[in-house]
């Protein structure tokens, strides 16, 4: 890439954590968040996430590793002195306070007060579009606008990191679409370097510059969503992420070439490079629905397999064919075939992806 | 409220006007009597004389203050004890949070009698407390806690902690999850934490549980009977006096009056504290 590069901002380096059962919920974390860069985590639930969130925040201690954030070492700082504004998933507004005295906390810690006070809380509402509700209680508010209140809270002590859990999650289908759009362009305005949490894949990708996959307490991949999805590093990541996600399929050498559950699959040379270098162990080969096509006749890079279903997706179909006990879906704008028909699905190598069976590993074409 | 309803409450609200309003109802109408001279039976007629009494004679103004700030005394210093107790007890997971929830509770199903003879024994001059107020060389003679206010009050704070802990343990267990981890990162230390978002929260528990110690010490009688070794007059003991040794029983009701109302005095000025709690704005 020709831009340049913005410093790194928040460094982490082999965090690990064990809250004391039989597996730490974080192995070995090691990540960094550039200056004014938006970082999703994401992940499936109960891989470490929000215990990530609360050891950068401080709330909870690392049990091995190192953090910095802006050149200075986090791991003496204690929580209140790290400058670091948090939203949670329950948005934890203070229950007895108003909207106005929930924002204003903040400033009160660090002594600012008067008509400064009040013209950052005025500055912030106006960000999150919440003028004239600053008389209220949270328990007088929709999910939505305490969700705003919560990120103004978090806004207005100008920090140095912005954490966010989940933030969409209490919220309905619709809201969800249009608060994505909205916490981007607040991002976009002010810069604020943000790492999200989520387990939306959708979300992670739509949202962030860079996305860091985890899964059982590591981070899988760490790269821009364009990469993680054309390049997925491991099996994991590759149906975990992008909608449609990958589908796995195990390539078995047959007596007259390949075949895959019983069907006859046709690789390239280069694939079949690569297929042989496993010295006849099984290779899983990930396929991403929107990529296929069907072929008038079977040739190399296809796939025959029997037509199983179709469905109607308003304005094409999306063809269900069965290769023995596996299933794969094929778009098509045409008539679809019949049922029982005998039909030769299209892959284009350079979006063809294969992966180590056991480990999951990405294996590298030749 | 409809008929049905009515109906089946009827049972129960007749038991509990035998049961607790006629004694009540009696215990008023006797106060406004007068023993007979040189009697046991009461004098014909009813007078205000053992209100006169109670208001003219020092001493048992005397006994109505010393009630009253052993009894504020006996609350505040529970509340101390059982803050950090009931957070602790807030915060520990399952199986423990059960077992000491089932201990606080053993103190309130097992009496007075049982654990204030404990404390005999603890606060004794040859006790466990001055044995070891010695061991550690703080004091060569032993401190007299029997028969002192401190004893009566460290007695009343052991007896009615459970009625601080149970309503603090319940409000510190509702805290909104997450407030305190926010109010941190805002930029708030500890002692912060506690005084603006903490205990703002858990208030209506501590009005609760003051109410309930306070009422309690104001009332009780056997503690400050056993550990005040009679040399400690209260409320409680003062009309056990009157009623079983002095056999003056419409003295005794006028004084059980005097303790019934700072009793209905200090429920309405704990709820009247929680209504403005709930309203108030900041
Ligand atoms: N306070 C705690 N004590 C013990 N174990 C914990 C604690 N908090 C989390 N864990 C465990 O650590 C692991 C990771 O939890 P964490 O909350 O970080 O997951 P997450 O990725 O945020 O999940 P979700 O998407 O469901 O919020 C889980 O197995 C969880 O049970
Ligand atoms: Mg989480």
């Amino acid at each position: 890439m020709a831009e340049k590069r913005a410093p790194d901002h928040l460094v982490i380096q082999k965090v690990m954590k064990n809250y004391g059962g039989s597996e730490p919920a974080l192995k070995s974390v090691s990540l960094n968040v550039r200056k004014g860069e938006f970082l999703a985590l994401l992940g499936p639930s109960g891989c470490g996430k929000t215990t990530l969130l609360k050891i950068i925040a401080g709330l909870e201690k690392a049990t091995e590793g190192q953090m910095a954030l802006a050149g200075e070492g986090l791991d003496a700082i204690p929580t209140y002195k790290r400058d670091i504004g948090i939203v949670f998933q329950s948005y934890a507004l203070f229950p007895h306070m108003t909207v106005d005295a929930n924002i204003r906390f903040g400033l009160d810690m660090r002594g600012i007060k008067g008509d400064e006070a009040d013209q950052r809380i005025a500055e912030v509402l106006e960000l999150v579009k919440l003028e004239g509700l600053s008389g209220r209680m949270p328990n007088a508010l929709s999910g939505g606008q305490q969700q705003r209140v919560a990120l103004a809270r978090a806004l207005v002590i100008r920090p140095k990191l912005l954490l966010l859990d989940e933030p969409l999650s209490n919220l309905d289908a619709v809201l969800r679409k249009s608060v994505r759009v909205d916490i981007r362009e607040l991002h976009e305005r002010i810069g604020l370097t943000t790492v999200m949490v989520t387990h939306d894949q959708e979300e992670a990708m739509s949202m962030a510059d860079r996305v860091a996959v985890m899964a059982n307490g590591y981070v899988l991949q760490h790269d821009t969503p364009e990469t993680i999805y054309e390049h997925p590093a491991s099996a994991f990541v590759a149906t975990f992420v992008g909608s449609p996600p990958a589908i796995l399929l195990p390539v078995e050498k047959t007596p007259d070439g390949y075949g895959i559950g019983g069907t006859a699959f046709m690789p390239s040379k280069t694939l079949s490079v690569a297929i042989d270098l496993q010295n006849g162990k099984p290779v899983l080969l990930g396929l991403r629905s929107d990529r296929l096509s069907f072929a008038d006749q079977a040739g190399p890079l296809t796939i025959t397999g029997e037509v199983h279903s179709s469905e109607y997706i308003g304005g094409s179909w999306l063809v269900h064919v069965a290769l023995g006990e596996h299933r794969i879906a094929v778009p098509t704008r045409a008539k679809p075939p019949q049922f029982g028909e005998a039909v030769h699905i299209r892959i284009d190598e350079a979006e063809t992806l294969l992966f180590d069976p056991d480990t999951g590993a990405k294996v590298a074409l030749p | 409220m409809n008929k049905r309803a009515l109906m089946l409450l009827l049972p129960a609200l007749i038991l509990s006007g035998i049961v607790f309003l006629l004694p009540f109802l009696w215990l008023f109408v006797t106060s406004f009597r007068v023993q007979g001279e040189g009697s046991l039976l009461m004098a014909e007629g009813f007078s205000a004389a053992n209100y006169a009494r109670l208001v003219s004679d020092s001493y048992f103004a005397e006994v109505f203050f010393r009630t009253m700030w052993m009894s504020a005394a006996a609350t505040v210093i529970s509340l101390v004890i059982a803050l950090p107790m009931a957070r602790q007890i807030a915060v520990s997971a399952g199986r423990a949070k059960g077992l000491l929830l089932a201990l606080i509770l053993v103190p309130l199903v097992s009496g007075a009698l049982l654990p204030t003879l404990g404390m005999l024994h603890l606060l004794g001059p040859l006790g466990v407390i001055n044995s070891i107020l010695k061991d550690f060389g703080l004091t060569t003679k032993s401190v007299k806690f029997l028969g002192t206010v401190p004893g009566v009050i460290i007695g009343l704070v052991q007896a009615f902690l459970p009625l601080m802990l149970l309503p603090l343990v319940n409000a510190l267990s509702r805290l909104p999850k997450d407030v305190e981890a926010a109010a941190e990162t805002l930029g708030a230390p500890t002692h912060i934490v506690w005084r603006r978002v903490i205990l703002p929260l858990v208030a209506p528990g501590i009005i609760a549980g003051s109410v309930l110690v306070f009422c309690a010490s104001l009332t009780s009688f056997v503690t400050p009977q056993i550990l005040g070794q009679g040399k400690i007059a209260t409320f409680g003991t003062m009309a056990y006096q009157q009623a079983s040794l002095v056999l003056d029983w419409p003295f005794a009701s006028a004084v059980a009056v005097v303790m019934l109302a700072i009793l209905a005095l200090g429920l309405a000025v704990g709820s009247l504290a929680l209504k403005l709690l709930a309203r108030r704005p900041a």
